[in-house]
């Protein structure tokens, strides 16, 4: 968990290297099953906004008869 | 199907996988603030937030529809993975787009991978990509064309895009994902190649 605390401070003390250096640890630790964490993040407590969740329920909606395959733009490199 | 009082996530999914597609909504409501927290908690920004809590559910979606998920009982452990290594992509473009700034939210334009030193070569091939890129996006329809440059060249939201081209997010999706398909065939038609190593 002493990684997770570091990342809540990471605006002051990490470069992008140090942060996907520390992601990658936390990546490893198989912390996601960690009742700390869940405890940590209802501590937390930031609300997702209704409007964000109606969008994914629509989104689940609107494409239940479409191929979902189709890879992501991103593998064209456009950025 | 009739859903059970209090189902656990397990019942949720496998309602789902059933051809239930309202017991995600269930599942959602069940776990948004905490995926919504973790996000948020690294990133620091409530739109990059969003965007990634978006992406995380389409991923979830997909790989639901897809029978990509092996169910364990660890339903929320698996989509938190999936949002931090969506969160890993976020930094590892970062660090690309910008390669020495401490700060993730403000550009310095001095500190651009532009005024790092590197190979010419790699520096033609790059150049070489994005004019591809470039000229696959103006052969586009104009309503295809705008929702990549908006997406993709000005990095706005898909609501933000819905909001400013006065349509709605469905539409706006639907536009992107026709201008991939018709990206791909031409990249395909052409046999052009689109990879920098």
């Amino acid at each position: 968990m002493n990684e997770i605390y570091s990342l809540l401070q990471h605006d002051v003390l990490f470069s992008p290297d140090e942060m996907l250096s520390l992601l990658d640890t936390i990546s490893d630790l198989n912390l996601f099953e960690s009742s700390d964490l869940y405890q940590l993040l209802d501590e937390f407590k930031i609300k997702a906004s209704g409007e964000l969740v109606e969008r994914i329920q629509t989104f689940n909606r609107s494409t239940l008869n479409v191929d979902l395959r189709i890879p992501d733009i991103r593998e064209l490199m456009l950025n | 199907m009739k859903l059970r009082q209090n189902p656990t996530d397990y019942d949720l999914v496998k309602q789902y996988i059933d051809g239930n597609h309202d017991s995600i909504d269930i599942l959602i409501n069940r776990h948004k603030d905490r995926i919504y927290t973790y996000i948020y908690l690294i990133v620091k920004n409530h739109q990059l937030s969003e965007d990634i809590f978006q992406d995380t559910f389409i991923k979830v979606i997909r790989s639901l529809r897809l029978g990509k998920y092996q169910d364990n009982g660890k339903f929320l452990a698996w989509v938190l993975r999936i949002a931090h290594n969506l969160i890993i992509d976020h930094f590892r473009r970062e660090k690309q787009n910008n390669t020495f700034s401490k700060d993730d939210y403000e550009l310095d334009i001095f500190n651009s991978n532009k005024f790092c030193e590197g190979n010419c070569e790699d520096d033609l091939i790059r150049d070489q990509i994005h004019d591809d890129i470039r000229e696959l996006v103006e052969e586009l329809p104009p309503d295809q064309r705008e929702v990549v440059i908006l997406r993709h060249y000005k990095g706005l939201s898909f609501k933000d895009i819905a909001d400013q081209t006065d349509v709605s997010i469905n539409t706006a999706l639907g536009r992107m994902r026709y201008a991939l398909i018709n990206m791909r065939k031409i990249i395909e038609e052409r046999n052009m190649s689109l990879t920098f190593q």
